[in-house]
């Protein structure tokens, strides 16, 4: 991200006039967009760039950050989650996706939804995997446990709640 | 469509640049600024740059499709209109944009009576010492007919004013939609509103008239010829820059589309005499350029990219000669 910030922008234009079709040239125009608060114009490029990198990662964090996107522009709900739910297909494993989609969930008050997504990432995400180069909004392993902690409450299983909250503050760094 | 030139690549591989039309995101709010047309207008190089309350979601691919499909616009769940504002920009002599100004339309409150509200793909250019910007506005009845308007725009010291609006009858059979009608900078009050058969029609704002001048004979194209930018005189002939739209649905049956564009050449009778290949601009799906000049030896090409984002391609003529000549 640093290294795209220090070109400017008619430089990363004409690498991409030069080949429109590689990756990199989309996801750093995309980074750059983003930086400066033209989210649509980043929408473009992040979405071009997930079509054609190879590297699932690269997909993953440019939907996750076109969501992200979607949801600074402010009521498009339904766009944000489906991209969230994009980018949990891309890599199941990673946590951030869950997060993501589990808070959008609990957000709309949509709890029971909220909790599977947040159960599913508890179970099936890595805890100790290596961060993404893109901020993704992501606090780390105890999002998740967290909203699965509010959702269940919400969801009647009071005392699921109270034991995850529980766990939350006797072994979990939450800064 | 099969891979096709990109313009802007020619124009980098012949000393030419691509330069970005950025307003300040808070003005916008980050959505869509696109199609933005350029004019020379004395000593000054103005634009007119069209913002949105939404933004264009393609998946050009096909792999990571909006719940509506490849191509979609994404406005505000809670207001389904698709609104346009212009801009008037001023670019100093390294094209970076050295005035801003949302076009007043106070004079005009909007109707907002269909799905898209404010005059959409707005051109600017001078007629007759009056500055204007025409383009389609769809917003006054129910239904969305489209017409184009004539709008005689002032640049004040501190804001640019809308001061006058001429919606612009069909000249013969009444149509539900009439856009993109390209204003012939040299000949006041004329546009070309439709490329092959070439169609003109004069305009008379004060009478609220508008009669078809000159029919042409239909060329073998693949594709129907939109408007795209003004019609520059160049070289002893007109010139502009037209567009053309593939539609069609992705295998579930959702809309798509693919926009290339084309030059096309005519002699001063209004003759096609000359068009190039279908081309892209700088790679994506969906481009349109409104927007053409010739400054010394170079053009001014504006348009926008995926409806999200503007440009300014400067490139030497010889481009535009190759293209034509490819």
């Amino acid at each position: 991200m640093d290294e795209v910030l220090t070109l400017n922008l008619d430089e990363l234009l004409e690498k991409f006039i030069n080949d429109p079709e590689d990756s990199d040239n989309n996801f750093k125009l995309g980074i750059y967009y983003d930086s400066i608060g033209q989210t649509a114009s980043a929408v473009s490029y992040y979405l071009r760039t997930a079509e054609r990198t190879k590297f699932d990662i690269v997909k993953y964090q440019s939907i996750l950050r076109a969501a992200i996107c979607f949801s600074i522009q402010g009521c498009r709900n339904f766009t944000v989650k489906g991209l969230l739910q994009h980018a949990l297909a891309i890599i199941p494993k990673r946590p951030e996706a869950y997060y993501l989609l589990s808070r959008f969930y609990e957000k709309e008050q949509n709890y029971h939804d909220s909790y599977l997504i947040a159960s599913l990432g508890e179970k099936l995400a890595d805890r100790d995997c290596d961060p993404l180069k893109l901020y993704v909004d992501y606090p780390g392993f105890y999002g998740i446990i967290f909203e699965k902690a509010v959702s269940s409450w919400w969801c009647g299983l009071c005392d699921e709640s109270r034991k995850l909250f529980v766990d939350l503050k006797e072994n979990y760094d939450i800064r | 469509m099969d891979f096709v030139n990109s313009l802007a690549k020619s124009a980098l591989n012949n000393g030419g640049k691509i330069y970005s039309l950025i307003i300040d995101a808070d003005l916008n709010s980050g959505l869509g600024l696109m199609n933005p047309s350029i004019f020379l207008d004395e000593d000054k190089t103005i634009v007119n740059l069209r913002a949105v309350n939404y933004t264009f979601y393609h998946s050009e691919e096909k792999l990571f499709q909006h719940q509506y499909g490849p191509l979609t616009y994404v406005h505000p769940e809670d207001d389904l209109h698709l609104r346009t504002w212009n801009y008037y920009l001023e670019l100093d002599e390294n094209y970076k944009i050295s005035r801003v100004n949302k076009i007043d339309t106070s004079k005009f409150p909007e109707k907002e009576l269909w799905e898209f509200v404010g005059l959409e793909d707005a051109r600017i250019f001078r007629w007759n010492d009056k500055l204007y910007t025409s383009g389609v506005r769809r917003d006054l009845d129910p239904t969305g007919i489209g017409r184009m308007e004539l709008c005689e725009i002032e640049v004040q010291e501190d804001k640019v004013v809308e001061l006058s609006r001429f919606r612009i009858p069909t000249p013969i059979h009444d149509t539900y939609c009439e856009k993109n009608w390209m204003p012939i900078l040299d000949l006041p009050y004329h546009y070309i509103k439709w490329s092959n058969p070439t169609e003109v029609v004069k305009v008379d704002p004060e009478k609220e008239t508008c009669e078809q001048v000159f029919i042409g004979e239909w060329k073998q194209l693949p594709r129907d010829l939109r408007g795209g930018s003004q019609v520059i005189s160049w070289k002893d002939h007109y010139l502009a820059i037209t567009h053309e739209v593939d539609l069609f649905n992705s295998e579930v049956g959702r809309k798509d589309a693919v926009y290339r564009h084309r030059i096309l050449l005519w002699d001063k009778d209004w003759n096609i005499i000359k068009w190039s290949n279908d081309f892209s601009l700088m790679g994506g799906h969906v481009e349109f350029c409104i927007g053409l000049a010739l400054k010394g030896d170079d053009f001014l090409l504006s348009f926008g990219f995926q409806d999200n984002a503007a440009y300014l391609l400067k490139f030497p003529q010889s481009v535009m000669e190759e293209f034509l000549n490819g």
